[in-house]
Order: C-alpha cells, then structure tokens, then sequence
C-alpha cells in the first residue's frame, strides 16, 4: 500500500485526529532538528525551538491549504521560531529590510553540480557557518543540507526566488573568506 | 551505585504529550477566516487613506495651479518643489510604506523584487488619486471645512483654502497700468502685479481686463513680482467650490 502523503495526514489532523499529527512530528522530526542545529548554531535551546515550531504548526494546521505542498508550510512556522529566537537572544542582528530584495537579480538557477559542489562545501560549512550572519547561513543550510530548491527557499523566506540565488552566491564567498582566515594554508600547497 | 537516567523523551513524544494535555489547541477555520478577513480590511483600509490623500495632493495641485509652475524652467520647478504640500505628501509616503509592509504577506507580492511593486502601488496611487481628484469630493469637503463642518481633515482644507500656495496667484486681471497690472485675487485681494522683460508669458497671448490669470511669483505686501503668467484658457479649468454642498450639512445648533 503507497504511504499517505503529508498532505493526507493534514487533512486528517484538520479534521480533529491530534494522534495524526505524530505521524508528521516523526517524519519531520530529524529534518527540522537538523534545520535548527545547523541555523542556530551555538544557540543551545535547539530541541525546545524545534518543539514549539511543532506545536504551533498544530495549533494553525486549520489554515494550511492541503492543496499545496506541506514542508514549504512547515519550514516557514520554524523559521518563524528560529528567527524569534535570535531576535530573542540578541546575539546576531537581523535586519527588518534586505536591500537585495529591493532590485531584481540576474536570473540564477539551482547548480546542476550542486552534489559535487555540496561535497566540498559540507565541510567547509561544518567549521564556518557559524560566523555567517543569519542572511546568508540561512539560504546555505536550507540549499546544502535540506536539499531544498531555489522556489522552496524563496516560498520560505518570503523572498524573491533570485535573491536566493544572491544569497547563496554571496554566502558561499563569504564562507571561503572565512574558511581561508581559518586556514591560510588551505590550497597554498 | 550507577545511577540510571531516565532518557530524554523525543521530540515526537513530547509534542504528543503537550497536545493530548490540552497545552496546545488548534484554532478554529472560523479564527483563520477572521483573519484574513481582518487583514484585508486593515489592506483596504490603508488603500483608501492613500487614494484620499493622494487626491487630496494632486486637488490642491491642479486647483492651485501649482502643477504648472515647471513650465516656467529650473526656477518654476524650484517654486513648485518649494510650494508642494509636503507634509500631505510625507503622509501619503507613510502609507504607502505600511501599505508595503502589510502586501508584503501575499506571495504575489513577496515573489518579486521590492522595487516592481512599489512602484506598482505608486501607479495605483497616483492613478487612483487622479480619478478621485475629478470628483466633486475635494471641492464639497473643501466647501464644507470653511464652514466649520468638517472636524478631522477641516483644518487641512481650511489651511489650503484661506492661504493656497505661497508662489501661485490665481486671480482676474481688474485694470492694465504701466508696468504692470491690478489684479483681484481668488479671495478679493486687490493685488498690483508687476510685469518685467524677465517675465515668462505664453507666447501670442495679449492680456486684457476681465482675463483670468494664473500669477507666479513672490509676494511682497500687496505686489507680486511676476516671473511667469498663464492664462486659466491655457490651464485646464479649475475646480471652484460650488456654492452649495452636495452632501447635507450636519446642523451646527
């Protein structure tokens, strides 16, 4: 028998049926844990984060269109917490306007090359992400560990799908400038 | 002794726990569908006060005359800049701003660059003000604010209506003398108009008494030095105040 999508299971969590809603805590259990470990680095309060994202995406499950895709929603209400939590922390700023939203960007599209890229990349974003501003760590984490594409990203972040792309642009240079003060040997050999 | 912990419960186990506990209820569809329809009201809200005052600017513009001043070059254009409504235009910049912020919530919106859709809204803004600007809102309320019954926008009204726009004389030519004119203003001033070589007037036009003109420049007392003159014929017509409100008076007893 074909596994029930996410959007069944919704269906029937709208319904009244609060058990259900463990079926989709379990399958997002381990992404969004992930999400949360790489975006709130240092910050130690990951698992309480990723439990109240799940607790309001239960609360507002009535308003989730069941004919659009259920992780894009998901993502959206935890980084809604995630973002809460910086802001409430006060450790990193985040802005309230993006100048790159403001213009249009040249057109980006997902890298065709992206594992190959990822690869590299994985681990430099291990020993760095860190010191990214949230701006930038974001769209990296979402794209390299989430396998998320350009449209998810942007339907997340409530951006333009080409200022996903910039993001990632400027993260992953941002990333090797401080992966290249961390190691100023690194590719010197 | 070793001291067994118990473990840690997962995500899963907790979530479920929190919600068989009553700790977290799901909203109702009704709650979702007032607040969308609250949003939208907010939305519609804020898009009608920006079509007031966008019309109330472009009224007092084509009323005034002022919208002509750059006909006369950089200097009619600095008198315009000088003479605009500014704080009636800081205003409508304001909602236009809270106006993004709120839009901002619709992937129509959010998909594209910031700068598409505000100039979108300025379009809206400015066409939709244009079109209010023709009705005869502006001239009744205007009417309505000089006789003390309009109490929020009156004193924006009346402000205009008593002093309009420092730079631009609207007024009918009383009497040609040398060097100038007699010219009685909108408001019945008798004003002296001083006519120079440097004065900018509409090419092949001859001035006479009865014409109505539309002056710019500095006033000093009752003289105005004139550095540019239009015809009203050359200016589209004016929106006079009737003389009777359309809408009813609330009485004043």
């Amino acid at each position: 028998m074909a596994e029930r999508t996410d959007e069944d299971i919704a269906i029937q969590v709208q319904r009244g049926d609060g058990q259900a809603f463990g079926i989709l805590v379990e399958r997002y259990e381990s992404k969004m844990l992930r999400y949360a470990r790489r975006f709130l680095f240092g910050y130690e309060d990951a698992e309480d984060t990723v439990q109240e994202a799940f607790l309001k995406a239960y609360v507002n499950i009535r308003s989730f269109d069941p004919k659009r895709k259920f992780s894009p929603w998901l993502y959206r209400i935890a980084h809604n917490e995630f973002i809460n939590t910086i802001k409430r922390k006060r450790r990193e700023p985040i802005p309230f306007f993006d100048p790159d939203v403001l213009f249009p960007h040249p057109h980006s599209r997902d890298h065709a090359d992206r594992d190959v890229i990822a690869n590299d990349l994985k681990t430099t974003l291990h020993s760095s992400l860190q010191r990214l501003p949230p701006k930038y760590r974001e769209p990296l984490v979402l794209y390299y560990f989430e396998e998320l594409d350009y449209r998810e990203i942007a339907e997340i972040l409530r951006i333009p799908a080409s200022t996903v792309g910039v993001r990632l642009k400027r993260g992953r240079s941002a990333l090797r400038k401080i992966y290249d003060t961390l190691n100023p040997t690194y590719g010197k050999t | 002794m070793e001291k067994h912990e118990a473990p840690t419960p997962s995500v899963r186990e907790q979530v479920i726990e929190k919600i068989s506990a009553g700790q977290a209820k799901m909203h109702r569809r009704a709650y979702f569908a007032a607040q969308t329809a609250l949003f939208a009201a907010l939305i519609f809200i804020l898009l009608v006060s920006l079509l007031y005052l966008t019309s109330l600017v472009i009224f007092e513009l084509r009323d005034s005359g002022l919208w002509l001043a750059p006909r006369f070059g950089w200097r009619g254009v600095r008198v315009f800049l000088m003479s605009l409504p500014w704080l009636l235009v800081i205003a409508c910049l304001g909602f236009l701003i809270v106006l993004e912020i709120f839009v901002q919530h619709y992937s129509l919106v959010y998909r594209r660059p910031l700068v598409y859709t505000v100039i979108a809204m300025l379009i809206i803004a400015v066409i939709g003000g244009w079109v209010v600007a023709r009705t005869p809102l502006h001239p009744a309320l205007l009417n309505r604010a000089e006789r003390g019954g309009l109490p929020f926008a009156g004193p924006f009204y009346r402000a205009y209506g008593e002093k309009g726009f420092p730079r631009v004389h609207p007024g009918t030519i009383r009497e040609i003398t040398p060097g100038g004119w007699r010219m009685e203003s909108r408001r019945g001033e008798n004003l002296r108009i001083d006519v120079t070589p440097e004065t900018r007037l509409p090419p092949h036009t001859q001035f006479s008494t009865g014409d109505e003109v539309l002056i710019f420049g500095e006033r000093r007392d009752d003289t105005i030095q004139a550095f540019g003159i239009l015809r009203m014929d050359d200016a589209p017509p004016l929106q006079v105040p009737p003389p009777v409100s359309p809408l009813p008076l609330p009485s004043l007893r």
